[in-house]
């Protein structure tokens, strides 16, 4: 009992002491991609990382406190895209428990279910708060579609899932890139069953 | 001069609820050239500016060339995209007034809004986490630069090393998060931060007090005119 105790502790003092740092994952990719204003958002590699290594509840729990805390410095509609990060959280939890992330083409699949999930969610935030401009590179490509003769409503959420294919994809290719070359002796203790589930490491 | 905690939620939740509602492009500058000496108060002027050169001018420029490129300067699209960025200006400095909070009174404030145990631990270092993986950062970027990998020091040259900074970065991130978590086990540093005693802040001086009046004057002004018209 005793025993069993103490490694819930453990357990819980690793996700305590992991969750802010992956929160600085989200921020650094987040902000240099903001800086630049290209149309795509790379802020949740944080977060399906530890989506991945510790569960959904971890992974929801990094997004919305990246968020917030980017919301201060850099990009100050992030906090009212929260919603957007525990579902994307939730979604790579149950996609890499099925093994969602363990080939190339599994993960490019699972890139494009999030990337629905990811427009879905954000479009009435994006179309309702905003009035369809955000602020970043995708609010051009939205003009852009205004401009061709599209409904502000159409614009938004055909920006938003070109824009969010891309992204969406290539968060997971390099979350997967990362997870396959960190030392397995590192992420064993993690002990997630995505993780066996992905072939991140052997059971 | 401090904020309260307390004060602090107020002039988020307040502040922003008026700012969504508003559609005044010189409502929204009064209010803002209110509320920027409080920031700069409890800041500095260097975040004001570095939002402005990062955030606001790249974007207001992006839509000026939008314009400009596709002949629609004049549109009724412009002006609308002239107070989205208003707004957005206004939301900011209202966020960094709540969510700016100097070291000392950084663990009073979260205990106040609640925070305890495993999620206060959480909360206060996701709040320092950015220097953390800056200096990191910094570090990987100094040791390649000293191997030669970098030919010159450009902001291109250094977007172009993301991928050789990422891997060690996210490594060693997790290296100290096995280190922190074996460290206050031992410490039992979750009990402690619970009964730990750091410096407080009075709620009920005057500059808080105005605080408050300030924002319920504003999100008031923003209902009564959003539904009478």
């Amino acid at each position: 009992m005793e025993k069993s105790n103490n490694k819930r502790s453990v357990n819980t003092s690793l996700k305590i002491a992991f969750i802010p740092l992956a929160v600085g994952i989200n921020l650094g990719i987040g902000a240099i991609v903001q800086v630049l204003k290209l149309p795509v958002f790379l802020d949740s590699v944080g977060t399906i990382i530890t989506a991945l290594l510790l569960g959904w509840k971890a992974g929801a729990t990094v997004g919305v406190l990246g968020f917030a805390v980017s919301s201060i410095t850099i990009f100050p509609p992030a906090i009212y895209f929260s919603l957007t990060q525990v579902c994307i959280a939730i979604y790579v939890f149950l996609a890499g428990n099925v093994g969602g992330f363990r080939s190339f083409s599994r993960t490019i699949f699972s890139g494009l279910g999030l990337a629905v999930l990811a427009a879905i969610v954000s479009a009435p935030v994006i179309y309702y708060l905003f009035g369809g401009i955000t602020g970043n590179g995708i609010s051009v490509l939205t003009l852009f579609l205004e401009a061709k003769g599209l409904s502000k409503a159409s614009a938004v959420i055909i920006s938003g899932i070109i824009a969010e294919f891309l992204d969406k994809v290539t968060q997971c290719l390099i979350a997967v890139y990362i997870l396959q070359r960190i030392p397995k002796t590192l992420i064993q203790q993690f002990k997630n069953k995505s993780l066996v589930s992905n072939n991140f490491i052997r059971e | 001069m401090q904020i309260h905690p307390y004060t602090r939620l107020a002039v988020l939740c307040l502040g922003v609820t008026g700012c969504v509602l508003s559609c005044n492009l010189l409502e929204l500058g009064i209010f803002e050239l209110i509320m920027l000496p409080i920031l700069i108060g409890n800041t500095s002027i260097k975040i004001v500016i570095i939002f402005f050169q990062y955030a606001i001018l790249p974007m207001m420029a992006m839509f000026f060339l939008f314009h400009l490129l596709t002949g629609s300067l004049e549109s009724y699209q412009y002006s609308h995209e002239m107070l989205i960025v208003a707004k957005l200006i206004v939301i900011t400095t209202l966020i960094q007034i709540a969510f700016i909070i100097p070291l000392k009174f950084v663990h009073f404030t979260f205990r106040k809004w609640g925070f305890k145990g495993s999620s206060l631990m959480i909360l206060v270092g996701s709040y320092f986490v950015w220097v953390d993986v800056v200096k990191r950062s910094q570090r990987i970027l100094i040791a390649r630069f000293s191997q030669g990998y970098i030919q010159n020091r450009t902001f291109i040259s250094k977007i172009r090393q993301m991928p050789f900074i990422i891997i060690p970065l996210i490594i060693g991130i997790l290296r100290t998060a096995s280190e922190r978590s074996d460290m206050w086990n031992r410490k039992d540093i979750r009990s402690q931060l619970d009964t730990a005693k750091f410096s407080e802040i009075n709620g009920k001086s005057l500059y808080n007090l105005s605080l408050y009046t300030i924002c319920i004057v504003w999100v008031l002004y923003n209902i009564l005119k959003y539904y009478s018209v």
